[in-house]
């Protein structure tokens, strides 16, 4: 396959970015698009043009490392899978494919498609844990967990975090993202205890972070490779309701 | 709920202050009932309608009620432009390119942030055509009321108006139906059984306003047309 590619390039987070073009030959269909871009580097290198710098890690879409902007879609429009796992099948021999890093002003570039999601961490620290001793293990028997509970928060906890929601948002809006982490924690018993302040919490940082709010328009489902749903936002908006006319001050 | 301490701050929380505008914009959509089937009174003629529309600016508890809703618009408005201004905050560098796939169907292209600056546009006009234009009066039993009914049909024949009018009705018809579901999401109501019961009655809510809201102006225009 030959490819047009159209690609941000960005020399660092102070420095302006525009969108650069690349004529690429010699692709397989079955090549992931991370090696087509691996292909990409090959031949910049070659003629001394600093390589395309972009995230990635298992490349078997489980770290939620990779985060490109593939023609405007975040993970592009394969739906349930993560740009590592976009293979060029997808593309068709002669396409234009223009890729942009994931935007946010929570998410400043820091070289070429390369983004800096470490507010997703700081999210995760005003809340997303819970805070118990562990001791002995007790009697398997004690805690009674209903498989339907299980099913919701395992489904939950397949969040990578890879923030392909945010990216999707017109908002550039974390509530897909928090309310996964919410479900996972809140639902099981040892984590319902601190359910109320988590959420109030973990909203609260993001807000202070710089993320927009949600406008319910479910563009956040449509994208999330792990199919994260928005049933989980409205759960978290109700605790996080309820949580707040309850709050008394710290 | 168990009580939490926690710092809180309704107005700084994205997630509160969505819930202050579906509260208020479920009670504008409320409103909206009661000025559809006031305006169906046009249909029974001159004093009927002037009558009423006479009630609706001398009773005093419509008085108050009309202060509260004067309040809540405000504030659905004010709140509106606040979380648009934010909003645009959060993603100061926009794509090149960007396509997404819609779940909500393609209505939800036309974004709130579009829909709700130029309703509150109509609105600004529309409150200053009727509410507090000063018209001519007219005496029916030795009380004398302002003749709101010419001042409609006229204010219905000229075309641009009207063309007007249905335009930001149309809006309206949009803002509602996003709007309606979305502040059901934004509360929590989340459930397998229901959901469909809400989306079915945005459809139905919107799709009455505008039919509704259409009709009115339109009818007036036409039937200048063939007066003339
Ligand atoms: S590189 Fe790990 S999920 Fe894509």
């Amino acid at each position: 396959m030959k490819l047009k590619l159209k690609i941000w390039r960005q020399a660092s987070k102070e420095t302006q970015g525009a969108l650069r073009t690349y004529e690429l030959d010699g692709v397989e269909p079955d090549d992931s698009f991370l090696e087509m871009l691996d292909q990409l580097n090959q031949q910049l290198a070659a003629t001394g043009e600093e390589p395309v710098a972009f995230d990635h890690d298992c490349r078997e879409g489980i770290c939620g490392m990779c985060s490109l902007v593939i023609n405007g879609t975040p993970h592009s429009r394969v739906s349930g899978v993560t740009t590592c796992q976009t293979y060029m099948r997808h593309f068709r021999d002669g396409d234009t494919i223009v890729v942009e890093p994931f935007r946010a002003a929570a998410f400043p570039v820091i070289k070429d498609l390369v983004v800096d999601r470490s507010a997703l961490d700081e999210i995760i620290a005003a809340g997303g844990y819970i805070s118990v001793k562990t001791g002995h293990a007790q009697d398997a028997n004690d805690l009674l967990i209903s498989k339907e509970v299980v099913d919701l928060s395992m489904d939950a906890a397949s969040c990578i975090g890879c923030g392909a929601c945010i990216a999707a948002c017109r908002n550039a809006s974390a509530m897909l993202f928090i309310a996964a982490k919410t479900t996972h924690l809140g639902v099981l018993p040892q984590g319902d205890i601190e359910q109320p302040t988590r959420v109030l919490n973990m909203i609260r940082k993001a807000d202070e972070l710089g993320f927009g709010s949600c406008s319910n328009e479910l563009v956040c489902e449509a994208v999330c490779p792990k199919g994260i749903s928005v049933s989980n936002i409205a759960r978290m908006n109700r605790t996080y309701l309820a949580a707040a006319l309850a709050s008394r001050k710290a | 709920m168990r009580s939490v301490a926690v710092s809180f701050n309704p107005f700084a929380s994205s997630v509160f202050r969505k819930q202050i505008l579906a509260a208020s914009g479920l009670m504008i959509a409320g409103f909206l009932v009661i000025h559809l089937a006031g305006n169906l009174l046009l249909f029974r003629g001159p004093e009927v309608y002037n009558r009423y529309a006479f009630v609706m600016l001398s009773h005093p508890l419509i008085m108050v009620l009309e202060w509260l809703l004067a309040l809540v618009f405000a504030g659905h408005a004010l709140l509106g432009l606040k979380i648009i201004a934010d909003n645009r905050k959060a993603r100061p560098v926009p794509y090149v390119v960007r396509s997404v796939p819609q779940r909500r169907g393609n209505f939800s292209l036309i974004s709130m942030s579009v829909t709700g600056p130029a309703i509150l546009l109509f609105l600004l006009i529309h409150i200053f055509d009727f509410r507090f234009a000063s018209l001519s009066t007219v005496l029916y039993e030795e009380v004398v009321m302002r003749d709101l009914y010419s001042a409609v049909v006229s204010t219905y024949q000229s075309p641009v108006t009207v063309t007007g009018y249905i335009f930001a009705m149309l809006l309206v018809g949009l803002h509602l139906h996003h709007g309606f579901w979305s502040a059901f999401q934004s509360f929590g109501f989340w459930h397998e059984r229901y959901n469909r019961f809400i989306e079915l009655t945005a459809d139905f809510l919107s799709l009455t306003f505008v039919i509704g809201f259409v009709f009115i102006p339109l009818w007036f225009f036409l039937q200048g047309i063939v007066r003339s």
